[in-house]
């Protein structure tokens, strides 16, 4: 009885972990890397990559997608809220990533303070 | 291997075996059971170490292409621990978001591991996890090194296992005030597996080497020793580990007390002392399983209530 079952443990252990990965896949819910809408609404501006929409960078930051849209400055609005950062360049000469996160940092910063003034 | 080398962990193949093999009426030698129990014992390491060894070598190569090639879309070692899912859970029930670094294959980790821990017991760190394995390794080179042990004695031992449950109380708070992976830059897994120290170098990684180091030293010297008082996975392992529905099982009416299942125990359980499921510490290595020359005193099964009735119904089935 002993020398069969005992295999058992490592057995369902692997079975259960690559059928579950095999499930979750299937159903495209397994994903590795931070391309996926699954974003912490604690993101800083450092975390800003260029693969995030800018939806997904509002939502991260927990701001309007108008101030991300504003701070991106595309003067033919043809950037939106879906548009990947890296897709902006073409549209937006002068744009990148790091720009963006310096500009969110000083609107943050901005958007801060006035509550703060006093009045 | 030398007849007169050590065999498994502390047996001698004449010391407690005796003769290895016996005639038969045709003058045939034929395996003592001894002699069967040895090949036993060794099948299972070496099932053990193929299995340990396959999902190393898979998070190295798959480090190796996440930090070589940027395009390649391998994952981080962080996105392939179940650990993430637990690193994120107080922000994950308190906001409904993730820490950063955290990804749905955490979650699916986790719920893998939670499945199979409350099927099976824990035969993650026995077989699958690469941390265990390492020092698995090095256990063995120290022990071919004749490098001294320590054996803890065992109130410092029941003190240091605390050591597990103060690193896991301390990750998650930090994960959760700073909402990120803190744990990432001191994890020795993360250190070892994720090849960063290869590609880069900078005072963060030299500040997670430096404690990977003095982990894998003391891992020489005393057996799985992250394992059994550091590590804040094996601490949640233990807690659920009370739960599962297969278990190993001492029969106490047929144990001989003869105390062979306590010698090769890699975390240091007293198998012989189990009532009836050995303590929930255990690491599912089976080595236990292995070493008992009787037969039915140790067992993989359900609780002793649920045995019965499945006994009961077999018997009336027949
Ligand atoms: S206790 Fe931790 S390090 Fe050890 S094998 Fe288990 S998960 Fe890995
Ligand atoms: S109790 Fe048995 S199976 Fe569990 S870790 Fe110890 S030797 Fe391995």
């Amino acid at each position: 009885m002993k020398k069969k079952t005992r295999w058992l443990l490592p057995l369902l252990w692997v079975a259960v972990i690559f059928g579950t990965v095999g499930v979750t896949q299937a159903m495209g819910l397994w994903q590795t890397s931070g391309r996926d809408p699954v974003v912490a609404s604690q993101l800083t501006t450092a975390d800003i990559k260029g693969w995030m929409t800018v939806q997904q960078v509002a939502d991260g930051l927990g701001i309007d997608t108008a101030v991300v849209l504003e701070a991106v400055g595309d003067p033919s609005n043809t950037v939106t809220a879906s548009t990947a950062l890296k897709d902006i360049e073409p549209i937006v000469p002068d744009f990148s990533v790091v720009d963006l996160r310096t500009a969110l940092d000083e609107r943050l910063s901005g958007t801060a303070s006035p509550t703060d003034e006093p009045t | 291997m030398e007849a007169s080398q050590p065999f498994h962990r502390g047996f001698t193949r004449h010391g407690f075996y005796g003769a290895m093999s016996t005639a038969t009426n045709s003058g045939q030698r034929r395996p003592s059971k001894a002699l069967q129990r040895l090949r036993d014992m060794r099948r299972t390491t070496l099932a053990r170490r193929i299995v340990q060894l396959g999902f190393a070598v898979f998070i190295l190569v798959t480090a190796f292409k996440h930090q070589s090639e940027e395009a390649s879309g391998a994952a981080s070692v962080d996105a392939l621990c179940p650990f993430g899912a637990v690193e994120t859970l107080l922000t994950w029930m308190t906001t409904g978001t993730l820490i950063t670094k955290i990804h749905t294959s955490n979650l699916v980790l986790g719920l893998a591991v939670l499945i199979a821990i409350l099927l099976a017991g824990n035969a993650f760190c026995g077989w699958i996890c690469p941390l265990g394995t390492v020092q698995d390794w090095l256990w063995k080179a120290a022990r071919a090194l004749h490098l001294p042990q320590w054996r803890p004695a065992e109130r410092t031992d029941r003190v240091l296992r605390q050591g597990r449950f103060v690193v896991l109380g301390l990750v998650m708070l930090m994960s959760y005030f700073s909402g990120q992976l803190w744990f990432a830059d001191y994890d020795p897994y993360v250190t070892i597996f994720g090849l960063r120290w290869l590609f880069e170098w900078n005072e963060v990684i030299a500040i997670a080497v430096g404690i990977t180091t003095l982990v894998l030293l003391g891992s020489l010297f005393v057996e799985r020793l992250w394992c059994r008082y550091l590590c804040p996975l094996g601490a949640v392992f233990t807690v659920l580990g009370r739960f599962s529905f297969l278990r190993i099982r001492r029969n106490a009416e047929v144990c001989t007390d003869c105390e062979l299942c306590d010698k090769p125990c890699p975390v240091g359980i007293t198998v012989s002392k189990a009532d009836p499921a050995v303590h929930p510490d255990c690491v599912g290595c089976l080595d236990c399983v292995a070493a008992c020359p009787v037969k039915g005193a140790l067992t993989v099964g359900p609780p002793v209530a649920v045995a019965a009735l499945l006994n009961n119904s077999d018997q009336r089935t027949r």
